[in-house]
């Protein structure tokens, strides 16, 4: 008996010493979770709205934020504006509060290159949100999302005096039938320690690889390929598998490799219908020369054409065709830096940039991308049509524009944000006498 | 008919928005530490100690960390002594299975004092540790740590199983992350002598994480062999 007892004793101290798993699930203890705003499996479109300006208030720990800042200072001095977008700046926790919900331990950090770069002194600056960033941490937020979105792109409208161009820039793009990311106004305060702060009016986007190719492709398991540096021209000689990071995680690069080798295939000469047959094999060329009516109509000139960036590339699994996707159009309607715009007809595209230069040498494809301007700027890019949405963008957030302070804002004055609402309607009825002239 | 089609339609649609995710957490695990290793006096104050370790977790089933580590301590006088060690470790990384390779590096200050058969032993230990083959500029960081360990040591008479008590706190910083005392040990063992070359040191340790939603507690079965070189000299 005292045996059985003994054994017993040393049976139970060995099984409470083994181990033990438990189950946590999803937003358990988390009084704000719920299945429709913290992890519906599809994206809730309706917060992506034209005729409301949103709020999110971000709470982030004073030690987390000084970190945040230390980062970024430490990396934007050890590197320069054309190697900045090299480096990833960190996720560290918040909580997000939106229509007096909230999400819990939120990744935030900086992002962008030269709207982070060069913005010194002002704390107005670009973030992205990961919602589930901190999963391993709190395993209760696993599955976070946001009505749907697990990622959220906030634009801090740098360079930007109209606070809309990202915006406008963004729903022409769509509108006009070129896959483009959503976007919202968002009036974004932020409290790191001393209560909240207005950091002033932002656009929030749609991440392209998280929800913007699924919604428009239908699903996001292909290949999604964000360029960056010298390959991402396509010029000869500047291929590189380097050069294109694939969000979505594959190693096939067959689909950008063979778009390269198309583009600089001798049938362009020799044979330009089998050469034109070939590069649509391999890029949706009709949605590609709509893009470029689009982006050079609006002199989007932060991108391909003078920028070897902001632009996505996503092989849809259903047609296997690379598909051209603008991003970051917030220096879009300006004359523009970096050697400026390039002009309508584009014959200031070198053969550095042959997705211009090659497409505008056939007669083709120059006839397509001439009807692809006629058809923008009949129905979407004229002056009647583009004032009465710069007139209601700017009654809309003209009440968040001027609520803008001081450290926090791109403004310099009050009249800035009128003057350059004058200069938007004054653009497009230039560009639209240019783009008529081309393309009558 | 009709409404039973629209009621599981909506269920359906209803359902299908909603993606129920489950996690598993481990909050308590048994793990066996083990190690061998020699050591010899370098001359009157100092000794040159080098273990090879072996760390099993998951019930002990699974291989957690292989390391090597070389130590050399220093009497300052009777009560104090400092030690320097660097210890090259095969971390299993518990997420996707893959070993990593780090460097430890850690200085100690040491005090210990008597009291009729006590003995009372303190260490301050400022350690840091990195992975090898990575930069910072790939998020690779020194991870820093300060432990305090408190000792105490009872001698029984004509009894060769002495008892030993410790706890131990740590305390973790780094490079982009918020300083915070993330575990701590307690520890009960003793140490056999099997003969003046040998002695075998056997222990259970309770660990507890700090400052998580889910602490992880672990028990911890050790056992040390250790050979004394300098003895094995003198014969």
């Amino acid at each position: 008996m005292n045996k059985s007892i003994y054994y017993l004793i040393v049976f139970s101290i060995i099984l409470s010493a083994c181990k033990k798993v438990i189950t946590i699930n999803e937003g358990e203890g988390l009084a704000d979770w719920t299945a429709a705003t913290h992890s519906a499996s599809t994206p809730d479109y309706t917060f992506f709205s034209d005729n409301e300006v949103r709020r999110f208030d971000i709470t982030i720990d004073e030690a987390w934020w000084n970190i945040m800042q230390t980062h970024l200072t430490e990396y934007s001095s050890a590197s320069g504006p054309d190697d900045f977008s090299d480096v990833t700046p960190i996720y560290v926790p918040c909580n997000l509060a939106y229509n007096g919900i909230n999400w819990y331990n939120v990744g935030i950090r900086y992002k962008g290159n030269s709207s982070l770069s060069t913005a010194s002194g002002n704390g107005k600056l670009p973030f992205r949100l990961k919602f589930e960033e901190f999963a391993d941490d709190y395993p209760e937020i696993t599955g976070q999302n946001f009505y749907g979105f697990e990622e959220l792109s906030l634009s801090s409208n740098y360079n930007d005096k109209s606070l809309m161009r990202e915006k406008v820039g963004s729903d022409l793009f769509r509108d006009f039938g070129v896959p483009c990311s959503r976007t919202v106004f968002c009036e974004i305060y932020v409290d790191y320690g001393e209560g909240p702060v207005y950091f002033g009016l932002y656009t929030v986007l749609e991440v392209v690889f998280d929800s913007a190719i699924k919604n428009e492709f239908g699903s996001n398991s292909g290949n999604c390929y964000k360029p960056d540096g010298d390959g991402a021209s396509f010029a000869n000689g500047s291929y590189d598998q380097s050069y294109f990071e694939n969000k979505t995680g594959g190693s096939n690069f067959s689909d950008v490799e063979g778009l390269y080798n198309t583009l600089h295939s001798s049938l362009r000469t020799s044979n330009p219908a089998s050469w034109r047959s070939a590069m649509n094999s391999y890029l949706n060329m009709d949605d590609y020369l709509k893009y470029m009516a689009v982006n050079f109509s609006i002199q989007n000139w932060d991108t391909y054409g003078r920028m070897t960036h902001n632009y996505y590339l996503y092989n849809n699994p259903s047609t296997g065709q690379l598909n051209w996707i603008p991003w970051d159009n917030n220096e879009a309607f300006d004359e523009g830096k970096q050697g400026g715009a390039l002009s309508i007809d584009l014959s200031d595209a070198s053969d550095e940039w042959p997705l211009l230069s090659y497409i505008m040498e056939d007669a083709t494809y120059e006839a397509q991308y001439k009807a692809h301007l006629r058809d923008f700027i009949d129905n979407h890019f004229n002056s009647s049509n583009m004032s009465s949405i710069y007139s209601n963008y700017s009654n809309l957030i003209q009440t968040s524009v001027n609520a803008e302070i001081s450290g926090y804002s791109y403004l310099t004055n009050s009249s800035d944000f009128s003057n350059a609402v004058s200069e938007l309607n004054s653009h497009v009825s230039q560009r639209y006498s240019i783009i008529d002239a081309y393309a009558p | 008919m009709r409404y039973i089609q629209l009621i599981s339609g909506t269920l359906i649609l209803f359902f299908s928005q909603i993606v129920f995710s489950q996690t598993e957490v481990i909050v308590r695990d048994f793990e066996t530490w083990s190690s061998v290793g020699a050591s010899v006096k370098l001359d009157e104050n100092s000794t040159l100690s080098l273990e090879q370790g072996l760390r099993l977790y998951n019930n002990s089933g699974e291989v957690d960390q292989i390391l090597t580590n070389l130590q050399l301590k220093v009497k300052l006088g009777d009560l104090f002594s400092i030690a320097g060690g660097i210890r090259y470790i095969r971390d299993k990384d518990r997420g996707n299975g893959s070993f990593e390779n780090q460097l430890r590096f850690n200085g100690d200050l040491g005090f210990k004092h008597k009291w009729d058969r006590f003995t009372f032993d303190y260490r301050l230990r400022l350690q840091t540790k990195n992975e090898l083959g990575y930069s910072k500029d790939e998020g690779d960081y020194l991870r820093n740590a300060t432990r305090l360990k408190a000792g105490i040591h009872y001698n029984i008479k004509n009894w060769k199983l002495d008892p030993e008590f410790s706890g131990e706190i740590f305390r973790e910083s780094g490079k982009y992350m918020i300083s915070s005392f993330n575990k701590f040990r307690l520890t009960v063992g003793t140490k056999y002598k099997i003969n003046k070359f040998m002695d075998i040191k056997a222990y259970y340790r309770f660990e507890r994480e700090m400052g998580v939603s889910y602490p992880q507690s672990t028990n911890i079965v050790g056992f040390k062999l250790m050979f004394n070189l300098s003895k094995l000299g003198h014969e």
